[in-house]
């Protein structure tokens, strides 16, 4: 059986890609890099939209914004601040719960509201009692075993790993499990109360074996997050940030790597293409008005603005990007686009003579286009085209040299018109990665740069 | 003169004008703070004195839970009439000082809170509580005698009331419903904590001792009430008749 090095208990070992734990302040609960967060304007496309901001949506959030995604995550609920928004007090805490009220029906139905749902940043995480165990490998074959209902289609062998990830991330504290799959947990177990130890007691008098539950609460110092003190409302919402939700847990990364998170927005709707049963995109109302949000992968460059009316465009012409580049970069940080795409470097950087210059298209790269990425939260798309009869792409290596990645685009379609060229893709912010990608244009250039590519490939898929 | 330190009266007197109602049996007598009709097993235990002690919203929430009493807005006044006696009746709140608590039940149905969900037969707990109004009224509980109007509440809380207001309603829900707000009301009031000893808010302070009877010293946090009243409750009420 692999231990993995983590979970060697006192080991300071943390998540490798999840830097959350030291993203949170030691003072204060709330999180200290909301001003860094990602702001998309309406019309942007994004990448994926995550309908609440809860355990599965957040989590899945940042993971995915670490392989470059970029992501809104819609939320009904508000952003919340544990020093000044929670309670320790029962009734106090009701705005944690979902409480729009849901019909329930049957002999005896599961009462909802504060039993099972959440609302606002954080989800149910924010008011579940912290208990995280794992399923026992029995658990995936209750038809088999024991007749009843149906086996999983995977084991617990396909989850152990993703088991062992999230009780180093949360992370989970409890004592060594000796059944099913034994196991062991980062942290070790909490004290018990005294209800707890008389029952414990009882259990041995029995000849019953009992251990400490594992709960997804630090016993001991985790990142700037503290050591549990016990206070005892842990289904209020945890003002210590001592008890796991993905607000401390997954959230401070996610708006590292780009992640916007709309509070206070109700998603109402899907948006369908009837012709191709796509999704396109999230309707959703807000405190004021309703609003919606395009959905389009980042990556498939292939869509047509004058198709795709939710995309919002500006074009520019003319523009002298290595004399006066200012000019773009203060539209750009006025506008806040999600996405820059330089595309005909000769109409937009006048001042450029050959393209295929390495020390011009140095000075491009300098002046006009790494500024663009650095400045505004926008991602910068740089389409340089060379000469079909060249070897390969000149004048690239400067871009080589400061961009994220290089890919090389064919029109293949009509040979004599045949490009080769590079689309460079400048990460909006030095740690985000994006995800490999090559492409193929299906079609001319059209006369206003925009180019029809399919994505062809992911090299490295983010799942 | 002199006190008789033999005779209860030189302690702070705070039941309100019916003092001459005798505590039940040998439930003490609440000498700090107070709880609902003064006494209890933890009489010299207030948690409000606790306040400083816990973080600025908490107590703000928590204070103004007890000074501001939200005004009735929600409740006709013959409702409130009629609901007051009813909630007197269940929460055995037979002396003052009391709980308010169908100030709050009013407060949170006025400000059309609820608490996420609604059985398919049941309407909004708006209307369920008009028709439990209507329903006490027309069995006129509000003159009742105290027995019959306990034997009324078990019938209420078997769902064996039948007739008029009654057959709209599925009536074990419907005091479900009630239970559910009067209960809520009753024990987010600090009176009800210095009844019951809980530790209230414990915001930033936390606990460092758990109450293992295992352990020989530091079972109880200093500030934790103090016990008067060893007796196991079900033993207890078994004892008296009362189950």
């Amino acid at each position: 059986m692999r231990i993995p090095e983590s979970f060697v208990k006192g080991s300071v070992v943390m998540p490798k890609d999840n830097d959350s734990p030291y993203l949170l302040d030691m003072h204060e609960r709330g999180l200290q890099n909301l001003d860094r967060m990602a702001k998309y304007p309406l019309s942007a496309p994004v990448d994926l939209v995550v309908v609440g901001a809860g355990a599965g949506g957040v989590t899945l959030a940042q993971r995915l914004a670490r392989a470059g995604w970029r992501i809104v995550i819609l939320e009904k609920g508000p952003f919340w601040d544990p020093d000044r928004d929670w309670v320790s007090d029962e009734k106090g805490s009701a705005g944690l719960y979902w409480n729009d009220i849901r019909i329930i029906s049957g002999d005896d139905p599961i009462e909802m509201g504060k039993n099972n749902s959440g609302v606002g940043v954080g989800g149910s995480m924010t008011h579940f009692a912290g208990y995280t165990p794992r399923f026992h490998p029995s658990d995936f074959e209750v038809k088999t075993r024991d007749g009843v209902a149906v086996d999983w289609p995977i084991s617990y062998w396909d989850l152990k790993e993703s088991f062992e990830r999230i009780e180093l991330e949360l992370p989970v504290a409890g004592q060594d499990w000796p059944w099913g799959d034994p196991h062991s947990y980062p942290h070790g177990p909490h004290p018990i109360a005294g209800a707890a130890s008389v029952a414990w007691q009882g259990a041995r008098n029995c000849g019953i074996e009992m251990r400490v539950g594992p709960v997804s609460i630090t016993n001991g110092v985790f990142g700037n997050r503290p050591h549990c003190i016990y206070r005892g409302f842990c289904l209020q919402g945890c003002k210590v940030n001592a008890k796991a939700s993905p607000l401390i847990t997954h959230l401070p990364d996610a708006i590292e790597y780009g992640v916007e998170v709309r509070a206070n927005c109700m998603a109402t709707r899907v948006e369908i293409d009837e012709a191709t049963g796509r999704c396109t995109g999230v309707t959703y109302v807000d405190e004021e008005n309703s609003a919606q949000l395009a959905l389009q992968r980042f990556h498939a460059l292939g869509y047509d603005p004058k198709k795709h009316a939710a995309l919002e465009y500006i074009w520019y012409a003319g523009v002298d990007l290595l004399n006066e580049p200012e000019k773009l970069l203060e539209d750009a940080q006025e506008l806040e686009p999600a996405l820059v795409i330089v595309d005909s470097l000769s109409r937009v950087a006048l001042g450029i003579k050959s393209e295929n210059d390495n020390a011009e298209m140095s000075r491009l790269m300098k002046l006009g286009v790494i500024p663009i990425a650095r400045e505004t939260n926008a991602g910068v798309v740089l389409v340089h085209h060379t000469s079909a009869t060249g070897t390969g792409p000149r004048g690239a290596t400067a871009i080589r040299n400061s961009a994220d990645q290089v890919i090389s685009i064919i029109a293949a379609e009509d040979k004599t018109k045949a490009k080769t060229g590079t689309l460079n893709i400048f990460p909006s912010k030095p740690r985000r990665k994006t995800a490999h990608i090559a492409a193929r244009i299906t079609g001319d250039i059209e006369a206003d740069g925009w180019a029809r590519v399919e994505r062809t490939d992911i090299e490295e898929d983010p799942f | 003169m002199a006190h008789d330190f033999t005779e209860p009266h030189h302690l702070p007197n705070r039941r309100g004008p019916e003092q001459s109602h005798a505590d039940p049996y040998e439930l003490p007598r609440q000498r700090r703070g107070i709880t609902p009709q003064m006494h209890g097993r933890y009489p010299d235990y207030d948690i409000l004195e606790q306040a400083g002690h816990w973080d600025e919203v908490t107590r703000k929430v928590v204070l103004d839970r007890v000074d501001n009493v939200p005004e009735i807005r929600f409740f006709s006044t013959e409702e409130v009439e009629t609901l007051t006696v009813f909630a007197d009746v269940v929460l055995a709140q037979d002396a003052e000082p009391r709980i308010p608590v169908l100030a709050y039940v009013d407060e949170k149905l006025f400000e059309g809170k609820r608490d996420g969900y609604r059985y398919f037969d049941m309407p909004d707990d708006d209307e369920t509580w008009r028709r439990i109004a209507r329903g006490l009224d027309e069995a006129d509980f509000v003159h009742l005698s105290v027995e019959d109007q306990v034997a009324y509440c078990h019938r209420f809380a078997n769902g064996k009331l039948f007739g008029g207001v009654w057959d709209t309603l599925n009536v074990s829900r419907a005091w479900s419903v009630a239970m559910r707000y009067l209960l809520q009301a009753f024990y987010s009031h600090p009176w009800s904590w210095n009844e019951i000893g809980f530790g209230g808010p414990a915001y930033p302070r936390g606990y460092s001792r758990f109450g293992s009877p295992h352990l020989q010293s530091a079972e109880r946090e200093t500030w934790e009430g103090k016990q008067a009243y060893e007796a196991d409750p079900v033993e207890d009420t078994q004892k008296r008749g009362l189950e």
